[in-house]
């Protein structure tokens, strides 16, 4: 595989906004939009991966179907590498997405949902391959059963149907899918978190090692922070659509920077007993109205080191001084860090 | 040593289907004392959740009793009720289900009736419970107990619907439902599963404070290690249907014995300390029809022996105070066995 070390990221987005009109009223006119994506702005490096946190509702899938122009977003540019050319994801044809698609690819959440019941493994992992390179038959089963030992798969199961799989051989099928266009960048959208404990792991596992073989890179969305810690190299928090902290995962975790990066950190439960009672920072309940975003920063209503310009004032992602590649959006950022 | 609230003794809860019989709940034993957190944790399949239901005999169908006491202690002077020999349909159990012991659901979408308001629902617990109390009275107490579970404006929220509510309010709902009456143990079935790490935050810190202020146990079922840390002062931990090890939540984690539970800790990345990969558990949970001969365990066991783990089953060994293991590899009983092979 091709790689090229000019220093550039695979995959950058800037100012990337994804809006949902919310129609209301006789004539159905749109009043307010819901701001699922507002103004993110991130990279992704060759060979690297990015985990992207935050809570239900916070955006997370909305920016994974953006980069992968599922979604239309409304603004931003989504810049993708592609050998020696740097393409903008937004302004091209059909035609052009199309071709470009191949390098990039997701794997979903819900291994039961995401497999047509009626196709066998051979069908649902070959179909890629039969539309953009137009294997067939032999051709096809070869590459489609080698693809079948990179995750893992007994390649007697060539026929079979995804009801005769468990959870995680569907998620591998999945997997497989994801892997048979060779892309460069996948979007894996909570792949574990259907799964069982004892089988969570193995899937880990699978992603890193096809990370090393394909130098792959991740976006690799989750909820479950002591996965994200694991896989990724660098972190991302978003919450109510906005990024509210990135950086190396040395920098997020244990602590961050971001007060809410901090309630969200400190909420995960250790499986030591010798650490309950560690310090929890509860948020209260109040869920953010999504077409209805406060102002100034998003998180103010939920902070407790909220000040008047939080509420006036919405903060951009500014870097951290002290380590690099670390930006936070909090006005209070040099106060924050000292408690 | 507290005084005891439940026990359960080889109680064996099957399901008698035409693919064939599934032995959910095979023979488990376990204590809750008054005022402790006791944690049931397994990968989905194991029993768990047939194992807190067996408790209220709230099963689907076709589940069964087959064997087994499930002995419960009202108070130290009355001679225990074996709940697993009551009518389902009788008063008896009627009077305890929601009142004694209440349950929490996993998902409190479903739990709720969408078509009722949530006071309605917590309402209909104190005038079943309590002939007494009139609804005017019974809406009042609703409203407290509301609050008394975080929920903000409870006398405005008393008459919102299930959907009004956000997960983590519903699942508060579900609290004060289970509540209402004061149980004396409150069985919480994967009560955060459906949450996000913040809100499973403020739930887990309900709990904690709820139980502080009124005593009563909890029986915590659960697939998330870190929960059980979290909470219980003893753990069990299931596969299969059948306890693989039991005990004191600090020594089971300090010192897990079963190859099962060693297994299952390592796997989680929380735990792992900057290693390449992580430890994995080879295969998967077999269909629920498999019946072995040998330990249920021996096919993903790294440490499984020969000729004897998937000959027989293992029988308890206690191999520190009160940490019990089914397990061969701690007991005498295969030394007998490896000269019968021979």
């Amino acid at each position: 595989m091709l790689k090229n070390n000019n220093g550039q990221s695979l995959l950058k987005i800037e100012h990337l906004r994804t809006y949902f009109p919310v129609n209301k009223g006789f004539f159905g006119r749109t009043q307010k939009y819901i701001k699922a994506v507002d103004d993110v702005s991130l990279y992704i490096n060759e060979n690297e991966t990015l985990g992207v946190v935050g809570e239900s509702g916070s955006g997370k899938t909305t920016l994974a179907h953006s980069i992968m122009m599922g979604i239309k977003p409304c603004e931003g540019k989504i810049l993708f590498k592609q050998g020696d050319r740097v393409l903008d994801l937004k302004k091209l044809s059909a035609k052009e997405l199309k071709s470009i698609r191949k390098h990039i690819q997701m794997i979903f959440q819900d291994p039961f949902s995401s497999l047509n019941p009626r196709m066998s493994v051979r069908d649902i992992i070959g179909e890629p391959l039969m539309i953009n390179n137009g294997l067939k038959r032999k051709k096809l089963d070869e590459k489609v059963i080698d693809l079948m030992n990179d995750v893992g798969l007994d390649p007697k199961y060539l026929r079979r149907y995804p009801h005769a799989f468990s959870g995680g051989q569907r998620q591998r099928i999945g997997i497989a899918r994801a892997l048979a266009l060779n892309p460069r960048l996948v979007l894996a959208d909570e792949p574990t978190s259907a799964l069982d404990v004892s089988i969570q792991s193995q899937i880990l596992n699978l992603l890193k090692r096809l990370q090393q073989k394909y130098n792959l890179s991740y976006m690799f969305i989750s909820h479950d922070l002591s996965i994200v810690k694991y896989i990724s190299n660098r972190v991302a928090v978003m919450y109510a659509g906005n990024l509210m902290e990135t950086g190396p995962t040395g920098a997020i975790f244990p602590g961050g920077l971001h007060p809410y990066s901090r309630a969200l950190l400190s909420a995960i439960p250790s499986p030591d007993p010798h650490q309950r009672n560690k310090e929890v920072i509860l948020l209260d309940d109040q869920v953010v109205d999504p077409a209805d975003l406060p102002s100034g920063c998003v998180f103010h209503p939920r902070c407790r080191y909220a000040e008047d310009i939080c509420r006036q004032k919405k903060p951009h992602l500014e870097p951290v001084n002290s380590s690099k590649g670390h930006r936070v959006a909090c006005h209070l950022k040099e106060k924050v860090s000292l408690n | 040593m507290g005084d005891l609230l439940l026990q359960i003794k080889n109680l064996k809860t099957y399901f008698y289907l035409d693919e064939g019989t599934v032995r959910a709940v095979d023979g488990i034993d376990l204590t809750v004392e008054k005022g402790e957190t006791v944690g049931i944790v397994g990968e989905s399949g194991c029993g768990k959740t047939v194992a807190a239901q067996s408790i209220l005999q709230i099963m689907p169908e076709p589940g069964k009793i087959v064997a087994g006491e499930i002995n419960y202690y009202p108070d130290n002077h009355k001679p225990p009720v074996n709940l697993a020999r009551l009518n389902p349909k009788k008063d008896i159990l009627r009077r305890i289900r929601g009142n004694e012991i209440s349950f929490i659901f996993q998902e409190p979408m479903t739990a709720f009736s969408p078509v009722h308001t949530i006071g309605n629902q917590i309402m209909e617990s104190f005038l079943i419970h309590n002939k007494e109390m009139g609804k005017r009275q019974a809406r009042a107490e609703t409203i407290t107990i509301l609050k008394r579970v975080g929920i903000p404006d409870p006398g405005q929220r008393v008459d919102a619907y299930p959907f009004q509510l956000s997960g983590g309010m519903r699942q508060r709902a579900m609290i004060a439902m289970a509540l209402s009456c004061n149980p004396k143990l409150l069985i919480a079935d994967e009560p955060t599963t459906s949450l996000d790490v913040t809100v499973q935050a403020q739930i887990l810190a309900l709990l904690k404070a709820l139980q502080e202020k009124y005593g009563m146990s909890i029986l915590i079922i659960t697939h998330d290690l870190a929960i059980v840390a979290e909470m219980a002062s003893k753990v069990a931990v299931m596969y299969m249907g059948k306890l693989v090890e039991k005990g004191n939540i600090m020594e089971i984690y300090d010192n897990p014995a079963h190859p099962y539970t060693k297994a299952l800790l390592d796997s989680l990345p929380a735990r792992e300390k900057d290693a390449e990969y992580l430890k994995v558990i080879k295969g998967s949970v077999p269909d629920p029809y498999t019946r072995l001969v040998g330990c249920e365990f021996a096919p993903r066991c790294e440490e499984a022996i020969e000729g004897i783990c998937d000959k027989e089953k293992p029988s308890v060994t206690e191999v520190a105070d009160g940490h019990l293991v089914w397990c061969f590899l701690y007991s005498d009983q295969k030394e007998g066995l490896g000269n019968v092979e021979k």
